[in-house]
Order: structure tokens, then C-alpha cells, then sequence
């Protein structure tokens, strides 16, 4: 049986709501993101689009391409707001929705829909719903599987329907560069490009064992797979978090290596209060380190028991930062700290010898976490955290995570 | 070098030894094992540096002499070889030729200089044990001992002779084997506690498939090493350094609740019902205790397990998770028709709450009672 599958993205989610709660910014180029040196693009209209500004780019390059943009520093609280209203909406249509972000989602319509047509049919009183209840508009993607749907609904945006059956392979998927298959990052593409490969069409020309010289053999038959329009990936209800993670990028490059273990652990202490909030713990850490010329490291390791505290992070960050990089003496424009193999803290193992620091830690997470739910999160810090007049403290430049 | 052996004695001293040899040697000569010959026969030994085993095998001994060869082949190509005298003959340049009927290997070994040395001790001192005792006494809590935990990392069991009994104990920082015994010794030293590597118990065992009922197994240390004699050959060990965990604080006091599950019908359970467990952090089953049932169960995506056992229970109802392979590994060697599990300890000054089980340890020990006191010590996985 044929699936029918949606890709709903909602379009420049975090500057429509604004326009919506200001209209007086309607027509206008905005920007969401932190203004500055140092600051990120977020998100931004589609007005500013047509200046060329883009997400995630620097703001400095934003300001210049597009001068007159009005600037907000964004609001995640109403952002994740709308976000889970739009939610329901979408499982009133069907049960079977995995939001991938904040601002879209597959469904799963096959069983409502015998066809894409009533798959399109059904989209557009989704589209219509979302506009009447929130305002917003979005651009949907109707296809047989994820893939498809997600390339559809960027083919036609703002507000856009797009229905890519099997049979528009050739024509709307074969001329794409192969960036825009699932899974193609700038390294694999580089290495396509290399071999000659740069549509996906080229990738069908040649046979899967040759394919199999340019990148591994289970990414040549994926990529392939791709590349006929195929995806057999279940759309999951139940998406877990996979990670969680808080990164900094800092209005100048940290040198000193007391503000950049002071950053890492005030990044672990965000992470394992997240984790604590959702009644979750991590097996692994990973760092995140930017230099001044956009060098990135990304290193990871598996923390020597599931964990909840900002002592055990911060230690598998400490261990990371000094071993697994090396700086050659840059400073430092971006630091983030992240956990993944993430579980409920109830599966945990209960140890028999519990060592003393671990018990004073988790006593001293609970009261923290306690304080700062009766009085706010500035109610209690940990003193090498607290900010001196006689200490540098790092100015940060974003901290929203930027969005598509 | 020369000597004749019987092919199945041959294959029986080299799957004795080869244990201690380790896959991957840090040196080459690791890889060998040490044949010497003199008027009492064929002696065979391996080395890891760390753990280090020799014994003597019948043979016809030509003509004293030694060398090494390499482990794997030797027990590869005596294992091929149809059951017949087999002859040694050590030529020139370390070669041996290896002769059984119209069979010829020609293997190029090394000299013994090369290979370590054993260590020396002074068997006046070394302590005499019951030898099949022993041997379960080991078995018993050798399962124990595990890496996962890096926190916990012993890698290695406590083996204590205390006012003439002999205990052993092993934990993982999640459960805790811990076996004791009054054997009346009267350790020529005085007192003993050492932490012996989890290899050497490993190659123990192995050693002890051998024994008679009547043997004894004798042991002794001297320095950092000690030694164990089992079944005619000598095992020795570099003893780990570092504190065993005080276990006796977390051993349980009274507990309030106990239950009689026959051993095989509780492991044949678990087995069932682990198949749908979560296996991210081991196998959780959830054992739920209430009167005249032990119903256990487990649940994941896939689906759910269930199943009953009936017991003789009347007291309150009571839950508690385990990661099921550690129920699995002492089902498997407890050795008695029953096991008793006890649950809810009385902590100290605190009154015992039922709601409390899930988060105090779980003690399991043989029924009925042995001459031994057996315990086994698991903490719960919540659920």
C-alpha cells in the first residue's frame, strides 16, 4: 500500500509570530537574532530574504546586506507556545505526527487518505486551520515517504502545497545537486563532486559497486535508494529527545583558561538541570568548540555512569576540551556542552557504594534545583559562577539556537 | 630435547595451560608456551607477566632439555592429530620436529632464556583447603566481577582467612557476592586478605574440573604474588593492589520479608520474561511479590512479558526491579534446589516500610542453608 506521507514547515516561524503580535511590522524586513560583532542570524522574514540574509548567518554580513531590518532578539517562551498548539492542530488530522523541530513535523496520513490527492485534499484544511486559528501560514509537502515530503515542502515557499508522487521523480528530484539528499553533508558532496557526481541523477548513472569506491557501501546504497525516490523510514510518534545540549558564541574570543572552564561549567550546569527537569540521564557527553577562524571541533565520550549532574559533564568536558583538541593557541568563539543516550532516571542502576562526593552532588542538585523553583533561576549560582567586578565576564552574542 | 606422549595427554595439558596465554601477548614470547623435560617428566607453562601456570604431564622423557613454542599452533596441530604417541625432538636453531605416525611438523620455537620467570615461594607456609570447597566456594561469586563500571573497576575478588574461616567476595558496585566458611584453617602467617585478579580465579576453576573429592588445594603468598596448587599444577598471580570496598556497610541486617522460589522455575522465568526488557541499561524485570504469587514482568515497545510462580507467601505485596542477567548469573551457580530472597532490609534506627523496597538491595541465599554462608547482594533497578 501506498503511504501518504506530509512534511509541514512552518514558514519563518520565529518572524512570523512576531509580525503576528506586532502587525505595525508587517511588509517589513525583519531579523530575528542578536545584533552585533558576534551575533547570529536566528531567523528572518521573508522580506529580508530578498536581501539575501539567511539563518545562521553572521549578523555583521545581515546588517550590511539588508540595513534598514528591524531587529528582535526573539522570544523561545511564545515561539514553543504557538508551537505546541500547532501540535494539537496536526493531531487532530492524524495520531501519527513526529515533529522534528519546533517549527515542523511529519504526519502520517496514509489510512485517512487512500491517495496523495486526498493526502493534498487533507493538507490544505491543515494549512487552512493553522491560518485561521494562529494566524500563520506554512508550506506543506505531500509525498509517499519522509524524504520526498520534506524536498516538497521547500519547493513552494511561503504557503505552499507541493505533491511530489514517484512519478515527478526524474523531473522535480534528478536535475537537484546531491546536497539535497538525506544524509549528504559538505564532505560526502565534496567527495561526489570529486568523482563526477554532482546531480542525483549522475547518481543512478553509475553502478552502485563504483558508487561504493566514492563513499561507503551502505551510504551507496542509500544514496541511490534516495535517488529512485525511495525511503522506507517510519514516521515516529514517539520522538525522544535524542540530545540535549546549550552552546554560547561570545563577543570576544575566550583566552583564559579560568573564563573557559568557568563557561563549561556553567554549560553543565544548564545541561544537567535540563536533564533533571525531564526526569532523564545521559551516558554521554560532547563538547563543541568554535575558534575565531570557524575551525570546529565536535567530541563526545561515554561518562562512566548515566548521569544527571553538572560534575560528571563537566569532567568528560574538562577531559574532551584538554585532550581531544588542540587550539594551536586560538581563543575560543564558540563553546557548547551536550549530553546524548539519553534514558528515564528511573531505569538507572541502583549502586551499592555510593561515593561520597556523588551523594553531596546529587543533595546539592536537589536543593538548587529546589531554590530555583520557589525563587527563579537567579536565586542561586555556584560562587565561581557569580559575576565580579574584578573578573572578566565573557560577553555572549547568541544564545538562541538558529532555525530554519 | 626428546619425548614421546600420548596425543590425549597432550591435548589435555595444552587446553590446561593455554588459558593463561593471552590472545593478543605485549611480548612476543608470551605467545609460547615452556616445555621442559627431566627425569620427572613433561612440564608445560605459560605466562601473561601477570598470571603464570606450569604443570607436569606423563611423557617418556629421551633426553632432558627445554624451549618454547607457540601456544596456538602447538594445541591447534595436537588436536589434529589421530590418537597416537606423538614424538618431540628438539634439532638445532630452536626447531622441533613433532612425529605422530606418518605425520611430520617441523615448528620454529624460541629459547626458554627469553621466557619470564616463575615466581619462587615457599610452600612450608602455603595453606591447605578442601579442594572441591574451594572450587565452588569461587564459583560462587567469581561471576560478580565485572568492568562495566569504571568507578568500580576491581577486576578482582577479596579471598580473607579470618579466626580459621575462609571467605571470598566479589561486587561489581551493583551486586555483591560474598561466601564464608569455617574450615578451621590455621594460616601458618596469621590472617590473609588479598584481592586476587578475576583471570586467576578464572584459570582456578578451570584447574579444579580435575580434582577428586578428596584432593586439597593449597595456597600461599609471598609478597605480591601468590600462588594456588591445584590438580598437579602451580598457578601464580601478581595480587591487585588498592582497598576492597568496605562491603560489610552495605551488607543487610534483618529483613523483614522473605520468599522460597524453587532455583530452576525462578531462572527459566526470568529467562522468558526478559526477552521483552529494556536492555539500555541491562535487562530490567520487575518481580512483584504478593500472597501465594511471584508474578514477574517486563515491558518495551515491542510488547510485554508476564509470568506467575506460585509461592508460599502471605505478607504485604511488595515490587522491586533487577536487571535480570544479574538474577541469571547467581541462578546459575547457586547450586541448591531453592533460593530464599530476602527483601526490604531494616536500615539502622529506621523502621522497615514496605513502600521502601524498590530502593534497598535485594539478598538472595541457597535453601536450604549449606555449611557456607552464601549471600548474594543485589540492588534494585528502578522502575
Amino acid at each position: 500500500m501506498q503511504r501518504v506521507i506530509l512534511h509541514l514547515d512552518m514558514d519563518a516561524f520565529y518572524a512570523a509570530v512576531e509580525v503576528r503580535e506586532d502587525p505595525s511590522l508587517t511588509g517589513k524586513p525583519l531579523i530575528i537574532g542578536h545584533r552585533g560583532r558576534r551575533g547570529v542570524v536566528s531567523t528572518c522574514s521573508y522580506e529580508a530574504r530578498k536581501f539575501g540574509v539567511r539563518s545562521a548567518m553572521p549578523s555583521v554580513t545581515a546588517e550590511r546586506l539588508c540595513p534598514d531590518a528591524v531587529w528582535l532578539s526573539g522570544r523561545m517562551g511564545l515561539y514553543s507556545e504557538v508551537s505546541k498548539r500547532i501540535r494539537a492542530i496536526m493531531r487532530d488530522a492524524t495520531p501519527v505526527v513526529e515533529p522534528i523541530s519546533i517549527d515542523e513535523a511529519f504526519l502520517d496520513m496514509t489510512g485517512q487518505s487512500h491517495d496523495l490527492r486526498e493526502g493534498a485534499a487533507a493538507a490544505r484544511q491543515l494549512k487552512q486551520r493553522i491560518k485561521r486559528e494562529e494566524q500563520l501560514t506554512a508550506s506543506v509537502g505531500v509525498a509517499p515517504n519522509k524524504f520526498l515530503a520534506k524536498l516538497a515542502s521547500d519547493m513552494d515557499k511561503p504557503d505552499g502545497l507541493t505533491l511530489l508522487p514517484l512519478t515527478a521523480v526524474p523531473v522535480k528530484l534528478w536535475p537537484l545537486p546531491v546536497e539535497r539528499l538525506w544524509g549528504v553533508g559538505p564532505k560526502t558532496a565534496e567527495r561526489l563532486r570529486g568523482a563526477g557526481l554532482s546531480t542525483v541523477k549522475s547518481l543512478l548513472d553509475v553502478d552502485e559497486r563504483s558508487l561504493a569506491q566514492v563513499v561507503s557501501p551502505s551510504m551507496a546504497a542509500h544514496l541511490r535508494a534516495l535517488a529512485r525516490g525511495e525511503d522506507d523510514r517510519p514516521v515516529c510518534t514517539e520522538r525522544e529527545a535524542k540530545s540535549i545540549s546549550e552552546e554560547r558564541t561570545y563577543g570576544e574570543d575566550l583566552t583564559d583558561p579560568d573564563v573557559i572552564d568557568r563557561a563549561l561549567l556553567a554549560r553543565a550546569e544548564g545541561v544537567a538541570r535540563a536533564l533533571r527537569k525531564q526526569k532523564l540521564i545521559a551516558t554521554t557527553v560532547h563538547i563543541k568548540v568554535r575558534t575565531g577562524d570557524f575551525t570546529t571541533w565536535t567530541r563526545a565520550l561515554k561518562l562512566p555512569a548515566p548521569t544527571a549532574l553538572p560534575e560528571p559533564l563537566l569532567e568528560g568536558a574538562r577531559t574532551l576540551f584538554r585532550e581531544r583538541i588542540d587550539l594551536g593557541g586560538k581563543g575560543v568563539r564558540l563553546l557548547g556542552l551536550g549530553v546524548s543516550g539519553l534514558a528515564p532516571e528511573t531505569s538507572a542502576q541502583a549502586t551499592l557504594f555510593v561515593p561520597a562526593e556523588e551523594e553531596a552532588a546529587r543533595r546539592r542538585a536537589q536543593v538548587t534545583d529546589l531554590i530555583r523553583e520557589k525563587l527563579g533561576d537567579q536565586a542561586i549560582t555556584r560562587a565561581r559562577l557569580v559575576k565580579k567586578k574584578d573578573r572578566p565576564e565573557p560577553e555572549e552574542a547568541s544564545s538562541l539556537p538558529s532555525v530554519d | 630435547m626428546e619425548f614421546v606422549i600420548k596425543r590425549s595427554d597432550l591435548v589435555k595439558e595444552l587446553q590446561t595451560v593455554t588459558g593463561v596465554v593471552e590472545k593478543r601477548a605485549t611480548l612476543p614470547i608470551l605467545a609460547n608456551l615452556l616445555l621442559e623435560t627431566d627425569d620427572k617428566g613433561l612440564s608445560v607453562g605459560a605466562s601473561d607477566l601477570e598470571v603464570t601456570i606450569r604443570g607436569t604431564a606423563e611423557a617418556t622423557v629421551v633426553k632432558p632439555g627445554h624451549v618454547t613454542l607457540p601456544a596456538g599452533k602447538l594445541h591447534e596441530i595436537a588436536r589434529s592429530l589421530p590418537d597416537a604417541e606423538v614424538q618431540f625432538k628438539l634439532l638445532d636453531r630452536h626447531q622441533v620436529s613433532i612425529t605422530c605416525e606418518r605425520t611430520r611438523y617441523r615448528i620454529s620455537g624460541q629459547p626458554r632464556d627469553e621466557f619470564p620467570k616463575f615466581p619462587e615461594f615457599d610452600d612450608s607456609k602455603a595453606i591447605q583447603v578442601p579442594g572441591p570447597v574451594f572450587a565452588q566456594m569461587i564459583e560462587r561469586v567469581t561471576f560478580a566481577i565485572t568492568t562495566e563500571d569504571p568507578r568500580y573497576s576491581l577486576n578482582g575478588a577479596l579471598c580473607k582467612i579470618e579466626d580459621g574461616s575462609l571467605t571470598l567476595v566479589a561486587t561489581d558496585g551493583h551486586r555483591l557476592a560474598y561466601i564464608t566458611r569455617d574450615l578451621g584453617l590455621k594460616p601458618p602467617e596469621g590472617n590473609f586478605s588479598v584481592i586476587v585478579p578475576k583471570k586467576a580465579l578464572t584459570e582456578i576453576l578451570k584447574l579444579a574440573s580435575e580434582l577428586g573429592p578428596e584432593d586439597t588445594v593449597s595456597f600461599g603468598k609471598a609478597g605480591k604474588q601468590v600462588f594456588f596448587e591445584v590438580a598437579g599444577h602451580r598457578l601464580t598471580s601478581t595480587l591487585l593492589e588498592g582497598n576492597f570496598p568496605r562491603y560489610e556497610n552495605v551488607m543487610p541486617g534483618e529483613c523483614t520479608t522473605h520468599v522460597i522460589v524453587p532455583t530452576e522455575d525462578l531462572s527459566q522465568a526470568v529467562r522468558r520474561v526478559s526477552l521483552l526488557a529494556s536492555d539500555r541499561f541491562g535487562r530490567a524485570v520487575k518481580l512483584e511479590l504478593s500472597k501465594g504469587k511471584l508474578e514477574l514482568s517486563s515491558e518495551t515497545e515491542v510488547g510485554e512479558a508476564h509470568e506467575s510462580l506460585h509461592v508460599d507467601y502471605d505478607g504485604e505485596s511488595m515490587t522491586i526491579g533487577f536487571n535480570a542477567r544479574y538474577l541469571l548469573d547467581y541462578l546459575g551457580v547457586v547450586g541448591s534446589p531453592s533460593v530464599r530472597l530476602e527483601l526490604n532490609p531494616s536500615a539502622d534506627g529506621t523502621k522497615p516500610n514496605a513502600a521502601q523496597a524498590g530502593d534497598r538491595p535485594g539478598q538472595f541465599r541457597p535453601d536450604p542453608a549449606d555449611e557456607s554462608d552464601y549471600r548474594y547482594i543485589v540492588m534494585p533497578m528502578h522502575l
